[in-house]
C-alpha cells in the first residue's frame, strides 16, 4: 500500500495554482491591422446596444456600401459596460475603430487624450445640419466643439402602470405636482393597493432622479471644471426625503430598492414595475419601448416632480449616444460621409427608426411619424410635451463621474440599511467623491 | 469549479516541465553525452516548445506586463505613467472600499472553504458506502461542480433566493414569511453566495471518495474487532489517514476561494452596500470600469501575495496535522 503524495507536489500545485491566477492574466492587445489594399476603403464601426440595433445599424451600413461602392463596411458590437472596456483595449492596443458611438458621461475624457476628431470642419459638408435640432445639438458639445453627431436624444420620464394609478383611485399624475405633492400621492398608492406594494421605487440611489432634483434649485452637479457643485445641505434634503419616503411606505422598503442588486444580466422583468409591485419608476423615455414589451399592462409616462414655488425647470433634453470618428482614422471624410447618411439619408432613417431615441433632424422625425407604433408615439408626443419643464444642460460630466456615481449609490444604500447616519453618509460621500475626482482630473 | 480546473491543468503543466527538464540540466553537468541522447533532448524540446511558448507569451509575458502597470497610473487610454508605490500606498491608506473588499473576501474563504470541505467529507463517506446505483450518485453530485461557475446558475440563484423564489415560497408554506430577498440585504447576501460555493463540492468529494478507497480494511476491521464504534472508527482511522487529502483540497479550495468572481459579479453585482464586494470583483470594477489598470494590477500583486502568504502558512502547519502513512512527515 504506497500513498504517494508529497510535500513537493503540493508546492507545484501551490505554485501552478497561482501562477494560474487569472487575475493576473488580465491584459491583452488587438493586433491586425486593416490591410488596405487599391481602391477600397474599410470603414470598422462600434456601439452598444442590442442585436435589435445591430440590425437596424448593419440595414445602414448595406445602404452606404450601395451608394458609396469604394466603401466596405465592417461592425462591432457589445451591451454598454463591455463597450468601455472593449474600446478602451483596442485603444492601447492601437487598434481602434474609425466610427465610435460616444456618450456624454465619456466624451471629456475621450476629448481630453485627443481620442476622437473634431468635426467643425466636416460641417456642413459633408456632415448636414441645416435642420437639426439645436437644444440636441448644443446639448452634445464639448468645450463647444462639436466632437460627435447626436443620434438620438431622450429626456428622464417617470414610467408608470396606468392599471394600478386607476385601481388606487388617485389620477393620473399632475405635472406640476412638487416632491412632496408627488410624497403624498405614492403615499396613497402604497396605502390603496395594500400589503406588499408600493407608490413609488427607492430614488435615493438614483442619480438620474437626483441629477434633475439638484438642477430644479438652479445648479449642475459639476462644475466646469469637473468639481462637485451642490453642497451637503442639498444632498441631505434629497437623503432625508427618501429616508422619509421609505418610512411612510410611500417607496419600497431597502431590501427591494436599494439592496436590489443591479448587474449586468438584470432586464426589465427583474424590476418592481415590471412585476406590479410598484407604480412608479424612474427612467429615460427611450426605454419606454423595451419596457412595455415586458408587460401586458400599459405603461405611460410623466414629468419627474417639480420643486417648490421659484424652483427652475430640472430636465433636460440627453443626447442618447454620439457617432464620433476615431482621430486615428485613415479615412475621415468616408467616415464623416456615413455620419451623414445616417441623419439625412431617407433610407437609414427609416431603418435606424427611433430605436436610438428620437433622431435630431426635422425631416427624419417627419419621415418617421407615420410608421410608428403606439409606444413609440406615446414617447413623441411627451418628448414634444416635457419641453416647458426642461432647461438644456451645458456642463460635461468630468472624468471620474462614474465613481462619483457609484460612490453615491453605496451611502444612499448604507443610510438605507441603517448602517450610516445621513449626515455621516453626506461627510464620506463628499470625501470619497472629491478623492475620485481628483485622481481623474482634467490636465 | 473554474479556478479550480485552472489551478488542476496548470499542477500538471509545472509537473511536465520539471521532470522533463531534468535530463536537460544533468547534461550539462556530466559535460559529454551520447549524440543520441542529445537527440532525444532536441526531440523533446521541440515538443515542449508549443508549450514553452505559450506559457511565456500568455503567462509569463502578461504577468511581468501587470507587475510594471502595477508601478504605474495607467488608464487604457494613454500610455502608462510611473508613479512608483503610489498604487500600493492608496490601497491601504486611501481606498475604504479596497478595506472592504478585503475584510469581505476574507470572510468568505474562512466560512466557504471549511464548510466546502466538511460537506464533501461528508458525501464522500456516505457514497464511498456500498450503495446501489452509486456510480449514478457520484455523477449526479458531480454536476454541481461542473455548472456551478457558470453564468447561468449564477442568474437561477438569484432567482431561487429572489423576493418570490423558491426558497421563500418554502419558507411560506412552512408558516414563515419571507418579506425580503436573501440577495439584497447585506446580512445575508453573503450566505447566498457561501451556499452557492458549498454546492460545487463535486471535485473535493471525488478526492475524498479516491482517499476513502485507499484505506486499508484491516485497520478498520481490526478496530472492529477491538471493539472501536463507527465515529471513533472514522475519528482514530478514517481522518488521521485522509489528511493528505484534506490538506490537498484545502490548498486548492483556498486558492480558488480568493478568487472568487461570477457569483458575485452575477448574483449580487458586489452588494448590498458592498456587503460582497469580493478582492477580484473590485478589482475588475477599479481596472475595467473606472479604467484604472495600473492600481487593478497592483490590487492583482496584493492578492497573489496574500494567497502565497496563506499557502505557506498551510505547508508549515501541516506537519502537525497531515500524516502520511509511510511515516514520512
Amino acid at each position: 500500500m504506497q500513498t504517494t503524495f508529497k510535500r513537493r507536489d503540493f508546492l507545484r500545485a501551490g505554485v501552478g495554482a497561482v501562477m494560474g491566477s487569472s487575475a493576473l492574466g488580465l491584459m491583452s492587445c488587438g493586433g491586425a491591422g486593416s490591410g488596405s489594399g487599391g481602391q477600397t476603403v474599410p470603414l470598422r464601426l462600434e456601439f452598444w446596444g442590442t442585436t435589435e440595433r445591430d440590425k437596424r445599424t448593419r440595414q445602414v451600413m448595406t445602404l452606404f456600401e450601395q451608394s458609396h461602392p469604394s466603401v466596405q463596411m465592417t461592425s462591432q458590437f457589445t451591451d454598454f459596460n463591455s463597450y468601455w472596456t472593449k474600446l478602451g483595449t483596442e485603444i492601447s492596443g492601437g487598434n481602434e475603430p474609425d466610427l465610435l458611438q460616444m456618450d456624454m458621461g465619456y466624451i471629456a475624457e475621450f476629448v481630453q487624450k485627443k481620442l476622437i476628431l473634431d468635426l467643425t470642419k466636416y460641417i456642413p459638408k459633408p456632415i448636414n445640419l441645416s435642420d437639426f435640432d439645436k437644444v440636441l445639438l448644443k446639448g452634445s458639445e464639448a468645450n463647444n466643439i462639436i466632437y460627435g453627431i447626436p443620434l438620438g436624444g431622450n429626456y428622464q420620464a417617470s414610467f408608470y402602470r396606468t392599471d394600478l394609478v386607476s385601481q388606487a383611485k388617485v389620477g393620473e399624475p399632475d405635472p406640476n405636482m412638487t416632491w412632496d405633492d408627488f410624497a403624498t400621492y405614492a403615499g396613497k398608492i402604497s396605502k390603496a393597493l395594500g400589503k406588499g406594494f408600493w407608490g413609488c421605487e427607492d430614488g435615493s440611489n438614483n442619480q438620474v432622479i437626483f441629477e434633475v432634483f439638484i438642477r430644479q434649485r438652479g445648479k449642475e452637479v459639476y462644475t466646469d471644471d469637473g468639481q462637485i457643485n451642490f453642497s451637503k445641505q442639498d444632498l441631505t434634503d434629497w437623503w432625508t426625503y427618501w429616508s422619509n419616503m421609505r418610512a411612510s411606505g410611500a417607496c419600497v422598503p431597502a431590501s427591494l430598492g436599494v439592496g436590489a442588486p443591479l448587474t449586468t444580466t438584470t432586464t426589465p422583468s427583474d424590476s418592481l414595475l415590471i412585476a406590479g409591485k410598484v407604480a412608479f419608476h424612474f427612467d429615460w423615455s427611450n426605454l419606454i419601448v423595451a419596457w412595455q414589451k415586458f408587460t401586458p399592462h400599459k405603461l405611460s409616462m410623466a414629468v419627474f416632480p417639480q420643486g417648490p414655488a421659484g424652483s427652475m425647470p430640472g430636465q433636460y433634453f440627453k443626447v442618447s449616444q454620439l457617432m464620433s470618428i476615431s482621430s486615428k482614422t485613415k479615412y475621415p471624410e468616408e467616415a464623416a460621409n456615413f455620419v451623414n447618411f445616417m441623419i439625412n439619408d431617407t433610407g437609414a432613417i427609416k431603418a435606424l427608426d427611433i430605436e436610438r431615441g428620437i433622431p435630431g433632424a426635422a425631416k427624419a422625425r417627419d419621415i418617421l411619424k407615420p410608421q410608428l407604433t403606439p409606444t413609440q408615439q406615446e414617447e413623441l408626443a411627451y418628448i414634444d410635451q416635457v419641453g416647458k419643464y426642461a432647461r438644456p444642460k451645458t456642463v460635461l460630466d468630468p472624468p471620474g463621474a462614474n465613481q462619483v456615481v457609484t460612490a453615491y449609490q453605496l451611502y444612499a444604500s448604507k443610510i438605507a440599511f441603517g448602517q450610516l447616519s445621513i449626515s455621516a453618509a453626506v461627510n464620506q460621500f463628499f470625501s470619497d467623491a472629491q478623492k475620485a475626482l481628483s485622481q481623474t482630473k482634467l490636465s | 469549479m473554474k479556478e479550480t480546473k485552472l489551478a488542476d491543468s496548470s499542477d500538471w503543466e509545472m509537473q511536465m516541465t520539471v521532470e522533463d527538464l531534468t535530463p536537460l540540466l544533468r547534461q550539462r553537468k556530466w559535460g559529454q553525452r551520447s549524440l543520441r541522447t542529445r537527440k532525444q533532448n532536441l526531440v523533446a524540446f521541440v515538443f515542449l516548445l508549443p508549450w514553452l511558448g505559450g506559457l511565456l507569451i500568455f503567462t509569463v509575458g502578461p504577468m511581468l506586463a501587470s507587475l510594471y502597470y502595477s508601478f504605474t497610473s495607467y488608464d487604457l487610454l494613454s500610455a502608462p505613467q510611473w508613479v512608483g508605490l503610489d498604487n500600493y500606498v492608496r490601497m491601504f491608506t486611501q481606498d475604504d472600499r479596497y478595506l472592504t473588499a478585503l475584510k469581505v473576501t476574507f470572510l468568505y474563504v474562512f466560512i466557504s472553504v471549511p464548510l466546502k470541505l466538511a460537506f464533501s467529507l461528508l458525501l464522500a463517506v456516505v457514497l464511498s458506502k456500498g450503495l446501489r446505483a452509486v456510480g449514478l450518485y457520484r455523477a449526479v453530485y458531480y454536476v454541481p461542480s461542473l455548472l456551478g461557475g457558470s453564468v447561468a446558475i449564477a442568474i437561477l440563484w438569484r432567482q431561487i433566493f429572489g423576493l418570490d423564489g423558491i426558497v421563500n415560497q418554502g419558507l411560506g408554506l412552512l408558516g414563515v414569511n419571507g418579506q425580503d430577498s436573501w440577495i439584497s440585504m447585506p446580512n445575508t447576501a453573503m450566505l447566498t453566495l457561501v451556499l452557492l460555493a458549498v454546492w460545487q463540492f463535486g471535485s473535493p468529494m471525488l478526492i475524498f471518495i479516491a482517499g476513502l478507497k485507499q484505506i486499508p480494511s484491516e485497520l478498520n476491521d481490526s478496530a472492529q474487532v477491538d471493539g472501536a464504534g463507527r465515529l471513533r472508527r472514522f475519528f482514530q482511522i478514517t481522518l488521521p489517514l485522509l489528511t493528505p487529502l484534506i490538506f490537498f483540497n484545502l490548498v486548492l479550495q483556498m486558492i480558488g476561494s480568493f478568487q472568487v468572481f461570477t457569483s458575485a459579479l452575477i448574483v449580487t453585482n458586489g452588494g448590498p452596500a458592498d456587503a460582497t464586494l469580493f478582492y477580484t470583483l473590485y478589482l475588475y470594477q477599479q481596472g475595467f470600469g473606472n479604467y484604472q489598470m495600473g492600481y487593478a494590477a497592483a490590487m492583482a500583486w496584493v492578492l497573489m501575495a496574500i494567497v502565497m502568504i496563506f499557502t505557506a502558512l498551510i505547508f508549515l502547519t501541516s506537519r502537525y496535522w497531515v500524516f502520511y502513512q509511510d511515516g514520512r512527515i
